[in-house]
């Protein structure tokens, strides 16, 4: 039996539609929080031949910004005897968590969430009074994670980077800098490091994504004492600047979760920055295998250190999530959709196997 | 903004792998060329002799039975090989892999594949249309991993009939070379009839 239920959110917003899919746009690569777009994310899950009990969990829109990202709102209906929004305490995640009765033969749920979003920039020129840390804030992105140490070679490495910089912002900014000159893969470094920022230094696998690069990122800031986090989320719309790399660009958004970073620095507040999209870039921007030194690179590696377009939505800031039911082993974060089987966790990287769908479209007025 | 200055720091390739090997050095290589400095083309990885202590118990739940305990194996040369599904050098590993457990069948010698952070699925799926002939472990929040003081992937600690760790390699080994195969000569040679 089908089941529908629904949350509201109250905010009220200015809709403005963005550009055709396709479309390349001649503005330089400066985003500007000017109108704010709606978006409907869905998620479809269909548990592929299932041999045991199966639950589900699939993150949703958590990061509520007032300056570029407010969620709206959740509703889902599924075949399943349990669906249950779950929240982290520590970091405020929110997933919703699925849980089948014993047998169920075709397992699904389908999940839409609204979120609204304009683009961000933080003027680097001039500080700003803001809201300093909590002292709570501050010891959560300060801290070490599982998959982001902060001491050893991290913190000897973030030591070398940062050199005798004197400001916050030149440390961050010298981090930046770092990241985006030495995070390629080199054809001679065989093996791969075993997930966590140290072994990337340590086995010179430099290579990753962007969960791997924005989190080198987050935990060289973090080891110099700088207060920086993750944010996890999923691209949902085209490049209003005509960057194929850096947005999604068909309606189907199953593949495309992207992790970012910020740093927060007194007189600023929270930075957003983005080195694993500067390499990104480099890397798959048409016609490909860009140098640093080419015009497309260079314009984002300026933009990124600062401002973020906002094509893309924010699920959450969390590290190490125990799921709910599970008695699998925590998350380094959740940015994908989860799910168990008779007690046996599915591949979150292969969506046509586990299976899933998720779809983006813009709610225009 | 205007980009001012280098990076303060970066590591030569060559360098990078000696960061790799020198924590594990405990006595020459056996290998005639020295462990930093090889260009570690596939399967080029050299076994490195190590007088480590023996390293933290392994008890690991297995993809297809019951858990396994690494203590059960006393008497018998083990590889403990540490891999993921979607590491390449790892994947390209598994053929010599493979070839040796044939080669060795029917001797005290046994292969440990322990996957390192992996959802089931991945690894069920990866050798679904073509199993491993032994048991393969889960080391799914990389507990064992990191008391092993592993960082690359793939991994291979080489132990004795007594668990004594006597040799490892960090990066993908070519377990059909001469050299390798007269190493593990050498351990199974010791082994008590």
């Amino acid at each position: 039996m089908l089941r529908r239920e629904f949350l509201r959110s109250g905010t009220a917003l200015i809709l403005a539609g963005g550009l055709p899919r396709g479309a390349f746009a001649d503005a330089p690569f400066a985003p500007q929080p000017g109108a704010w777009r709606k978006f409907e994310i869905t998620t479809r899950v269909d548990i592929v031949a299932p041999s045991g009990t199966a639950q589900a969990w699939l993150p949703l829109p958590a990061v509520a910004e007032p300056e570029w990202t407010q969620p709206l709102g959740n509703e889902w209906k599924t075949n399943a005897k349990s669906a249950l929004l779950q929240r982290d305490a520590k970091y405020g995640a929110q997933m919703l968590h699925v849980e089948w009765a014993d047998g169920e033969p075709v397992p699904t749920v389908e999940l839409v969430s609204r979120v609204a979003t304009r683009d961000r920039t933080v003027d680097l020129s001039k500080r700003a009074s803001v809201r300093p840390l909590s002292a709570i804030e501050r010891r959560l992105y300060t801290g070490a994670t599982e998959l982001m140490p902060t001491d050893g070679i991290v913190k000897a490495t973030a030591d070398r980077i940062v050199g005798w910089a004197f400001s916050d912002l030149e440390k961050a900014r010298r981090i930046y800098e770092w990241i985006v000159e030495n995070t390629f893969r080199d054809p001679k470094t065989r093996g791969c490091g075993i997930g966590d920022i140290a072994s990337m230094l340590k086995t010179g696998d430099l290579g990753g994504k962007c969960a791997d690069l924005n989190a080198l990122y987050v935990g060289l800031a973090r080891a110099v004492g700088l207060p920086a986090r993750d944010v996890y989320g999923i691209r949902i719309a085209p490049s209003k600047f005509g960057y194929k790399s850096l947005g999604a660009n068909t309606e189907v958004i199953s593949k495309a979760q992207h992790c970012r970073a910020e740093v927060f620095l007194s007189g600023f507040g929270w930075v957003p920055v983005d080195p694993a999209d500067v390499r990104k870039v480099a890397l798959e921007e048409p016609p490909g295998h860009l140098a640093l030194d080419d015009p497309k690179v260079t314009v984002a590696r300026k933009t990124l250190f600062g401002a973020w377009e906002t094509n893309w939505l924010a699920y959450n800031f969390a590290h190490d999530l125990e799921l709910p039911g599970s008695s699998g082993p925590k998350l380094g974060f959740l940015m994908y959709p989860q799910a168990e089987v008779g007690g046996e966790r599915l591949d979150s990287l292969e969506p046509d196997k586990f299976k899933y769908v998720i779809t983006a479209k813009e709610i225009l007025a | 903004m205007d980009v001012a200055y280098l990076p303060a720091f970066s590591l030569s390739a060559k360098l990078r792998k000696c960061l790799m090997i020198v924590p594990v050095l405990a006595v020459a290589a056996l290998a005639a060329q020295p462990a930093c400095g090889d260009s570690n083309a596939a399967g080029r990885t050299q076994l490195v002799a190590t007088k480590d202590p023996a390293h933290a118990p392994i008890t690991l739940s297995s993809l297809d039975g019951p858990p396994q305990e690494l203590a059960r194996l006393r008497g018998r040369v083990v590889l403990v090989h540490f891999f993921a599904t979607w590491c390449e050098p790892c994947r390209a590993e598994m053929a010599s892999l493979r070839d040796l457990h044939a080669q060795l069948a029917g001797r005290p010698f046994v292969i440990v594949p322990i996957s390192v952070a992996e959802a089931d699925g991945a690894v069920r799926r990866f050798f679904a249309d073509d199993p491993l002939p032994f048991a393969i472990l889960l080391d799914r929040d990389r507990a064992v991993t990191k008391a092993w003081s592993i960082h690359t992937l793939p991994s291979t600690v080489v132990l004795d009939h007594d668990l004594q760790p006597r040799f490892i390699a960090e990066g993908d080994v070519d377990w059909t070379r001469p050299d390798v195969r007269d190493t593990l000569a050498g351990l199974l040679r010791e082994v008590p009839r």
